[in-house]
């Protein structure tokens, strides 16, 4: 579909997702950090078993997210950098991205 | 503090410092997600609202869900860090309260050490005394610890149920929500179609990266042992084959592809070593493999509007493009029987069909065929030609087989012109006649393989390819052949396209023509419909399938004279009708227009009918299936309003007409009896019949013109006579058919003294007659 899209429009999307990107791969970072801390929970084994549990699943969630922000990212802005400002020139920079 | 409180009384071993850095981390982090922009502002809302197509809605989706993600994963770490606040408060109080505990367990300790001191002392005085204070220490230290033990059972039961309420809260925020580490990923990415796809990508391209790690070295000088490990790449996967294409390339995969062609074809050459025979059954199996990943790799992803098709669109499209550049690079030389990528395509194509697999999608195919145009008439010397593998034009044929919506994109490339199916009509019996799919023959068949299926505009795109191959050969200088010879392979094709899409024949032959592509010689004099066929003998090889003596039939039967008139009348209707009113004024015209509409009329419905004789003959052998096949045939004849208009287009309904009708009368004669006898039959029959609807037609129109001078009122005469009155309410004759034979016989004999009425049906049955012979004589040929 030749629905032209202004490459200027794209740009602040992308801008704001590459950053969301690396907020969240700041998270995950922490996150994982945090498991060192997770131990000191003592005595409760049941604590300690669903604070690791989430700890890393959220770390690889958060990982994932981030991920996804890159992907639709990095796709946005080589689409308003350099590609013809049409739909399948989008698609084709996202799915250009690698 | 004594080593005896702590080892009575042991503490909880968990850091509170710890975990409230652990919860301050948390509170962090959480207060980061939130503070992204897709947790504030769901972000969906920021893509351009002029953006729209599949990408568009899949970037707004992919967004979407992202940021629903995003909202939820902070959601579920602030409680968390609150969680792990409460548990540190209260690992904290715990250890405070246990320090207490032990505490009061030195100070009972050192208490009881006292009092037993004090009674030893007390007991050098009075030992009965001294005894029983010691009993009384005694106890009270017991009493004491075991309230202590009690205390700190207590505050260690508060932490534990503390820690399983804090778990069971962190569970209730974290758990649920994204489920375990193992299938978070999986089961966001099954929400993220974009993201899934380009990391399955990434993760193909490296697997395939460090396959080729181990076998170094070009491609194509793999050996075939070497080649069985392809089995541990997945090329069924789509990602996995598309990066395993990739990495190779359009040439890499022709050096492999021919060679491996060369160990498992037929033929010996140079190349093959004396270990073929034992490295046959692996090159097969290579082969496969290479089948495999370029159907995998070049076919369709998901539905036609996804965005996941537009993504593997998109790579086929490099893919092509590569391909295109590749073929135009000179062979190395290496190369000792170089091989078009053309044809490891067509080879590839060819065995996946062989072992169902899928095929590609159709615009991998279509962008083959401007190379198979150029490289099927370069490569007439190759020795590849004769490789039935290596057929491109055989490779797509069988795609249009199997997908008969595909082959009016194949057939019409590029872009709906139908070159290439002009090339396979026309051009390429000429140009190329080595290899397996090389004779007319075999495009024929297929082409009577597809077009049943097809969409009924590619059977009338045949139909003018076929006619455009007459035309061709007949206008080619050097021993002439005869349309015959030069149509015989097409001839049941054609015959029955005409059956199945009689309005085919509307379509092609009648339609009004562009300036392009007539033979202005002969048959299109200036007034007559211009037929679209490059010349006569193209139409009458259409029409009349030949084979028929030259006065076979007419396709009008007595009894149906009324059917013919009106038919006629109709069809010629008021544009005939306004030149015959200037009778009076400009006889010429008159005679020159009726002239002209009656050898349009013979040469069209003589072709019509030759073509239903030659069915009918067809059938002599099932009369009794006769009625089964052919009456649902006339029951779709239809002739579309916009062909109703003007005089050709008039006289074009009336051709289907009379080919109904004709067909009928036909159809009576045949069962039980010989078809062919019965069109001689019906040949008799119409040239009676012919006289008498000619001059009856001729005399409507000019009763309906009035085209009479003022002395020949037929009012007057009817008085004068006494005669029936033939007349209508406008005082103009009625229609032939609807008088009665009183009427009929006064009508004549008022008639046989005006002008118009006896050189009219002369001047039409003579055109009709001319315009027949023309055809006639073109079937001859």
């Amino acid at each position: 579909m030749l629905i032209r899209v202004d490459p200027d429009e794209l740009t602040g999307t992308a801008t704001g997702l590459l950053a969301d990107r690396d907020r969240l791969q700041a998270v995950a970072a922490t996150l994982r950090g945090a498991h060192a801390d997770a131990v000191h929970t003592g005595d409760s084994a049941a604590l300690l078993d669903v604070l690791t549990q989430a700890l890393e699943t959220t770390t690889v969630a958060t990982l994932t997210l981030a991920e996804a922000a890159d992907v639709l990212g990095a796709g946005l802005a080589s689409a308003s950098a350099g590609y013809a400002s049409t739909d399948s020139a989008v698609a084709l920079a996202i799915g250009g991205v690698r | 503090m004594s080593t005896t409180a702590a080892a009575h009384l042991p503490g909880p071993v968990g850091d509170p410092e710890r975990l409230l850095t652990l919860a301050r981390a948390l509170a962090g982090v959480s207060t980061e997600v939130a503070g992204t922009a897709l947790a504030r502002s769901g972000s969906a809302t920021a893509l351009p609202a002029s953006w729209v197509g599949p990408a568009a809605a899949a970037a707004r989706a992919e967004l979407g869900a992202l940021a629903g993600h995003v909202r939820v994963l902070g959601d579920s770490l602030a409680p968390m860090a609150r969680i792990v606040l409460g548990y540190a408060g209260a690992l904290s109080h715990a250890r405070q309260a246990v320090a207490a505990l032990r505490i009061d367990w030195d100070a009972a300790d050192r208490e009881h050490r006292d009092r037993r001191t004090r009674a030893v002392n007390s007991g050098a005085l009075d030992p009965t005394a001294g005894v029983a204070e010691a009993a009384a220490a005694d106890r009270d230290w017991t009493h004491e610890k075991a309230r202590l033990l009690a205390r700190h059972t207590r505050v260690m039961t508060e932490l534990a149920d503390a820690g399983r309420l804090a778990a069971a809260a962190t569970h209730v925020s974290a758990g649920p929500t994204f489920g375990n580490a193992g299938q978070v990923r999986d089961r966001l990415l099954a929400t993220l179609p974009l993201t899934q796809d380009t990391a399955a990508g990434a993760a193909a391209t490296a697997a395939v990266a460090r396959w080729l790690q181990g076998h170094p070295g070009s491609p194509g000088s793999w050996t075939v042992a070497e080649l069985a490990s392809l089995a541990e790449l997945t090329l069924t996967d789509r990602h996995i084959a598309q990066a395993f294409l990739a990495a190779l390339g359009p040439v890499e995969l022709r050096l492999l592809t021919g060679r491996l062609l060369d160990l498992t074809g037929g033929r010996r050459t140079a190349t093959v070593g004396p270990d073929a025979t034992s490295e046959r059954p692996g090159a097969e199996a290579a082969l496969l493999a290479l089948a495999t990943a370029y159907s995998s790799a070049l076919a369709p992803a998901g539905g036609p509007d996804s965005a996941a098709e537009a993504r593997a669109a998109a790579w086929r499209s490099a893919w092509s493009a590569a391909v295109k550049r590749a073929d135009a690079t000179p062979p190395r030389a290496s190369e000792l029987l170089p091989l078009r990528d053309i044809h490891v395509q067509a080879a590839l194509l060819r065995i996946g069909r062989a072992a169902g697999l899928s095929a590609p999608a159709d615009d991998v195919l279509m962008a083959l065929i401007p190379a198979v145009m150029r490289a099927e008439t370069l490569d007439q010397a190759s020795a590849w030609h004769d490789d039935a593998r290596t057929d491109a034009v055989a490779a797509l044929l069988d795609r249009c087989r199997d997908r008969p919506e595909s082959a009016t994109a194949i057939l019409g490339t590029p872009l709906g012109s139908y070159a290439f199916l002009a090339y396979l009509v026309v051009d390429r019996p000429v140009t190329v006649t080595r290899g397996p799919s090389a004779s007319v023959a075999a495009v024929a068949d297929a082409m009577a393989d597809i077009l049943p299926c097809a969409p009924i505009t590619l059977s009338s795109q045949v139909l003018a390819a076929v006619a455009q191959h007459v035309g061709s050969v007949q206008a080619t200088p050097g021993p002439e052949l005869s349309i015959a010879q030069s149509l015989a392979p097409w001839r049941a094709l054609v015959a029955q396209l005409l059956l199945d899409h009689p309005d085919a024949t509307q379509t092609v032959l009648l339609a009004p023509a562009t300036a392009g592509g007539l033979d202005t010689t002969g048959w299109s004099e200036t007034g007559l419909p211009q037929l679209r066929l490059p010349n006569e003998r193209a139409a009458a090889r259409l029409w009349g399938l030949i084979g028929l003596p030259a006065d076979s039939v007419l396709p009008w039967q007595p009894g149906h004279n009324d059917e013919f008139t009106a038919a006629l009348s109709a069809a010629c209707g008021e544009d005939l009708l306004a030149v015959i009113r200037t009778l009076p004024t400009d006889p010429d015209a008159a005679d020159a227009a009726l002239r002209r509409a009656g050898v349009v009329i013979g040469f069209t419905t003589a072709g019509a009918a030759d073509v239903l004789a030659h069915a009918a003959q067809g059938q002599d052998a099932a009369n009794s299936a006769v009625h089964e096949r052919i009456d649902p045939v006339l029951e779709a004849v239809k002739i579309p309003a916009r062909f109703k208009v003007g005089v050709p287009g008039a006289l074009a309904a009336l051709g289907l007409h009379l080919l109904t009708d004709a067909a009928t009368n036909r159809l009576d004669h045949v069962a039980p009896t010989n078809a062919g006898q019965a069109a001689e039959t019906a040949a008799r029959e119409a040239r009676i019949g012919l006289a008498e609807s000619t001059r009856a037609l001729a005399w409507d129109l000019v009763s309906r013109a009035g085209a009479w001078a003022p002395a020949d009122d037929p009012r007057a005469w009817i008085t004068l006579h006494r005669a029936p009155d033939f007349l209508d309410q406008t005082g103009h004759p009625r229609p032939w058919s609807s008088l009665t034979m009183a009427q009929r016989d006064a009508f004549v004999r008022w008639a046989q003294d005006v002008p118009s009425y006896t050189r009219l049906p002369s001047v039409l049955e003579q055109a009709i007659a001319t315009g027949r012979s023309r055809a006639d004589d073109l079937v001859k040929r």
